[in-house]
């Protein structure tokens, strides 16, 4: 598949896709709760962000 | 008058802005969701014979038993959940999770998986470790990159999680290898050193 856009990895043990997305010269970002290893690049509560958008809302650009 | 179209308003004041929002078509989610209510060890906690409850009484363990599966229920409302927008919203995701012999979402999920790689060793993990991948919104290519060059351990074998049922961070870990191989062998259909040509192509 084509990849225009970004790809963003959700929860713990995405930052090892994220690099190698990067390394393939990808956009890529990591969401996860928690920052054990200081690289996460969102510290987000993604069950809150599911529950949210589950619910409605705004939708997708 | 408000009264009418409350109901209607309702979805958008109730569901407010999340990450989703800032995530388009053009974009891929990868989701490496939580599997730790899902795993085989965590099916075997749902058990009077549970190791973890020998000196608890019966009533203990129902408790701890009850929690667990009240636990898995929302870990499995969630991905059920996450699939759901994605598919609703035209986002591409790929979500991914174990697949042993026991594994919960066997059994009992809203879609099957796409496929299952039953040997992520080949392609330059550590681990064998079967695992699911669900492709919403997408499809998967069809590469074959053999990278069997570590060896090869157990999970068992792994450091245990820090509490009874959860997965450790080391039973966990993803080679690099393994990620670039995946991406371009299911992702990206990109060809790189050690990709199997095919006959049929």
């Amino acid at each position: 598949m084509e990849i225009n856009g970004k790809v963003h990895c959700f929860f713990e043990q995405s930052g090892t896709f994220k690099n190698e997305f990067i390394k393939l010269g990808i956009p890529a970002e990591d969401y996860d709760i928690q920052n054990n290893f200081g690289q996460t690049d969102h510290v987000i509560d993604l069950f809150a962000e599911i529950e949210t958008a589950y619910m409605g809302g705004a939708k997708c650009l | 008058m408000l009264l009418t179209f409350l109901p209607r308003l309702k979805p958008h004041i109730w569901g407010g802005q999340s990450v989703f929002d800032s995530i388009s078509c053009e974009d891929l989610i990868m989701a490496f969701f939580p599997c730790v209510y899902f795993s085989c060890l965590s099916q075997m906690s749902i058990s009077w014979e549970y190791h973890n409850y020998v000196n608890m009484t019966t009533k203990e363990a129902t408790d701890m038993i009850l929690e667990r599966s009240k636990n898995r229920e929302y870990f499995f409302g969630l991905a059920a959940k996450m699939l759901c927008v994605a598919k609703e919203r035209g986002l591409r995701l790929i979500m991914e999770n174990p697949w042993s012999m026991q594994h919960f979402l066997k059994s009992n999920f809203v879609v099957a998986p796409t496929f299952i790689d039953k040997d992520r060793s080949l392609r330059g993990d550590i681990y064998k470790k079967p695992t699911a991948y669900w492709f919403i919104n997408c499809n998967r290519t069809n590469g074959l990159t053999i990278q069997k060059d570590k060896s090869v351990k157990r999970i068992v074998d792994q450091a245990h999680g820090a509490h009874a049922g959860l997965c450790s961070e080391e039973r966990s870990m993803i080679e690099p290898d393994y990620a670039r191989n995946f991406i371009c062998d299911f992702i990206l259909g990109k060809e790189q050193i050690g990709t199997q040509l095919s006959m049929f192509e």
